[in-house]
């Protein structure tokens, strides 16, 4: 990635900060707060993809006896509950051994990978939220192609995060 | 446009910048077992794996460990690792950094505990 040096040089100085917390000190030092933190982190992942996964497929086109305004109603706070407890715990996670993890290539990937999905979430809603219940008779060719993305930006950033471990 | 800009976003993203070996097995050479022996110089218990550093023929080390909880659960408590007590590691060398290496298993206080 292209990065100013700059902007190198705020990210490094914010990650030495975050592990210098007293949650990166307790991350390290607790001998269950870590593993648990990872255990929610993939209870997230679960509530994520299995809640907004669910619903792209629907919007791609999937499952089409199924409303799609009353599937997002029901799976929509579920994903982001999922998503919410992925931030906090990922950030304690990260917070154990932040400087040398944003420096890593995949970490960093990863990272752009989520914030690019969440962009693409907040697109959609804003673009199509209040046309769901049109969706079942007039699916948006755009919409669609934005589900797909939604997906395979979701399993890629799990795949990446996954992928943190094995650098 | 939105999933075109986010997919070419992925593929520069995914680009190696700076291969930063961290944790994981795969960036250990298998191939080539070490057996370090000398007096714990530095030794942290921490998450997400637990390092102690020693010197070896006047080569300074940094042998990885294990997660504390799995050291905790094996036996391997935090008082085992103390500066100046002898211990024996058996791994294998980091591919990256030449002064890496990932433990095996470790011998301290006559006990041995696998670590993997």
């Amino acid at each position: 990635m292209e990065h100013g040096e700059a902007a190198e040089g705020l990210i490094g100085a914010g990650a030495a900060w975050l592990q210098a917390t007293a949650l990166g000190a307790a991350m390290r030092e607790s001998l269950y707060l870590y593993p648990l933190a990872n255990l929610l982190h993939l209870l997230g992942l679960v509530m994520l993809i299995g809640g907004i996964g669910l619903l792209d497929l629907r919007l791609i086109g999937l499952g089409r006896r199924l409303p799609v305004r009353e599937m997002s109603r029901f799976l929509t706070p579920i994903g982001v509950t999922g998503l919410v407890l992925m931030l906090a715990t990922g950030t304690a996670l990260f917070s154990a051994d932040a400087g040398p993890l944003a420096r890593g290539d995949v970490f960093q990937t990863k990272i752009v990978l989520v914030a690019i999905a969440v962009v693409n979430a907040i697109l959609f809603r804003l673009l199509w939220q209040r046309r769901l219940a049109d969706w079942d008779a007039r699916p948006p060719i755009i919409g669609r192609i934005q589900a797909l993305g939604s997906v395979g930006l979701w399993l890629s950033a799990a795949t990446f995060g996954r992928l943190i471990a094995y650098g | 446009m939105v999933l075109r800009t986010a997919i070419s976003a992925a593929f520069l993203a995914a680009l190696p910048a700076a291969a930063l070996a961290h944790h994981g097995w795969s960036s250990y050479d298998p191939n080539t077992v070490l057996t370090l022996e000398g007096p714990i110089e530095a030794a942290s218990y921490q998450n997400p794996h637990g390092e102690i550093e020693l010197t070896v023929d006047g080569k300074h080390w940094r042998a990885v460990l294990a997660p504390p909880s799995r050291m905790d659960r094996r036996g391997l408590s935090r008082d085992a690792l103390v500066v100046g007590k002898m211990v024996t590691v058996v791994g294998y060398p980091s591919r990256v950094d030449e002064n890496e290496m990932r433990a095996e298993r470790i011998t301290v206080d006559g006990q041995t505990v696998e670590l993997r």
